[in-house]
């Protein structure tokens, strides 16, 4: 196999798997704006959100940390914020991004820079910063250096015995080699939380697993939601899930079977190389933005229903979980893990797959969410808006 | 009773191992009593007690009451029947692990306490 792909270097040594260049807004007011000035520069990604400033201090530190993630990560070349007000609380992270090497600027809307010239001062930034962008070129990586996130959505009866598996038979072969994957979704380990906990590389670490569980059920109960009684669902039952933990024993097998080195935030950058766990939501769009912004360059995203979720900077990689998916949905399917029903493919060779298709993107074969432009990023608040 | 044995081609199975050390199978189509589950490396196993649909679980040896579901390679759930090889395995005869039983099983890492 392969054990090098070609990436874009960036001056603080991270590799990155696309060469982007975003406009994104500080505040869910300026949303419109940057759409706007995205398309002013052929090429520009806007990246908005409906999040601002409004918030509880927890969620305020979550958006900047989800922004700054975005703005530097190893795909973008060059990033864009559009802020509003004297004080924007922007400047900061573009002074911090700015020290890493990376390519930032911040435009602030205020009463003596009105949109007109805002509009004006962006696309000659952004012109440029394109411009920029295409003398970049690929040169070699090695294959450890990726950090891939690993992530559900439109789960079916098939997900945990075919798609799942196998991307944890991935998982466990580039976690061997020296690689990094990291597990998302903190609901979907409800049940099975023991599991992982156990996996766990010391206690520190299992217990900030069991503590991240233990709160997201914790706020769950005080919307009404009680996760562990109301799974599995009929549905799940009538599919042949027989209890919690068999469900979510399915989920975490994306996980593999290697030790758990980390627990990291939503959003956050794990220190340590291997197995990683990130608190998310179940919640697929925001589960990803917030591996993406955490740094993984590429998610694989296992489906059962056909989820069109893209992200605006990583490319997500779907695996169909059953052969008819990917008869009737095949424009939106990169992997067909559905093959290991007919027969003709082992859970072992589906990992495989799964690895040469990575570095064929990585390498810049488009998927099916890049092609069709899905570019969906939406950020994890934990409590209510102020 | 009149068996029906499946008619099975040379690569075909309707049984997945996800594990080697898994004591039930998944099934991979829908199989009725006297079908004979063949598994996913083409051997064939044992015979099949009720109708059991795709996607559910059959065990694929004996698991007496008390016993843990063992899918993944690891407890999925606790035998509430003693449950024979071929039969259907579901909500009837399999509960989940109480609070206690998974912080037994937390707690057996390496022989450490972790709590």
């Amino acid at each position: 196999m392969t054990e090098t792909f070609q990436g874009f270097r960036r001056t603080d040594g991270t590799i990155g798997v696309r060469n982007l260049v975003i406009v994104m807004n500080t505040d869910a007011e300026l949303a419109g704006l940057a759409k706007k000035m995205a398309d002013l520069v052929s090429g520009v990604i806007p990246v908005t959100h409906q999040t601002g400033k409004t918030h509880s201090e927890e969620d305020r530190e979550q958006v900047r940390r989800t922004l700054k993630g975005t703005a530097g990560h190893p795909n973008v070349s060059a990033a864009l914020f559009i802020g509003f007000g004297e004080n924007d609380e922007a400047a900061s992270m573009v002074d911090e991004l700015r020290e890493e090497g990376r390519n930032v600027h911040l435009m602030t809307l205020t009463k003596n820079n009105p949109v007109a010239s805002v509009m004006k001062q962006g696309k000659e930034w952004l012109t440029e910063a394109v411009e920029g962008s295409l003398l970049e070129k690929r040169e070699k990586a090695d294959i450890r250096e990726l950090m891939i996130g690993m992530e559900c959505g439109g789960s079916d009866a098939w997900s945990g015995v075919t798609a799942n598996p196998s991307i944890g038979s991935f998982s466990d072969s580039h976690v061997h080699r020296g690689g990094t994957t990291i597990l998302a979704e903190t609901p979907e380990a409800i049940g099975a939380e023991h599991i992982l906990a156990k996996r766990a590389v010391n206690e520190e670490v299992s217990r900030a697993f069991l503590d991240l569980v233990g709160n997201y059920e914790k706020r769950a109960e005080n919307i009404g939601e009680d996760i562990r009684s109301a799974n599995p669902s009929p549905g799940n039952i009538k599919s042949g899930l027989s209890t919690l933990e068999e469900k979510s024993l399915g989920c975490i097998k994306k996980g593999g079977t290697s030790p758990l080195k980390e627990v990291v935030k939503y959003a956050q950058q794990p220190q340590e190389q291997g197995f990683i766990f990130m608190d998310t939501p179940g919640y697929d769009v925001e589960s990803v933005a917030g591996l993406a912004a955490g740094g993984a360059q590429i998610v694989l995203f296992s489906t059962g229903k056909g989820s069109p979720t893209g992200s605006p900077i990583v490319p997500v990689v779907k695996i169909g979980t059953n052969p008819d998916l990917y008869r009737n949905m095949p424009e939106h399917i990169d992997v067909n893990a559905g093959k290991i029903l007919e027969g003709t493919y082992s859970i072992v060779d589906m990992g495989e797959e799964i690895y040469h298709t990575l570095i064929d993107v990585a390498n810049s074969a488009v998927t099916a969410s890049e092609s069709h432009r899905n570019r969906e990023f939406s950020i994890w608040r934990m409590a209510e808006t102020m | 009773m009149k068996r029906q044995m499946l008619d099975m081609k040379e690569n075909e199975f309707n049984a997945l191992i996800l594990d080697e050390r898994d004591n039930i199978v998944v099934l991979t189509k829908d199989v009725k009593e006297g079908d004979v589950l063949y598994s996913s490396n083409h051997t064939k196993m044992v015979e099949v007690r009720d109708a059991v649909p795709k996607g559910h679980k059959a065990a694929a040896v004996f698991i007496p009451k008390g016993k843990s579901i063992i899918k993944y390679g690891e407890s999925s759930g606790i035998a509430t029947k003693d449950i024979e090889p071929g039969s259907h395995v579901h909500t009837d005869n399999v509960r989940g692990l109480s609070e206690e039983e998974r912080q037994a099983l937390r707690l057996s890492m390496n022989g450490e306490e972790y709590r």
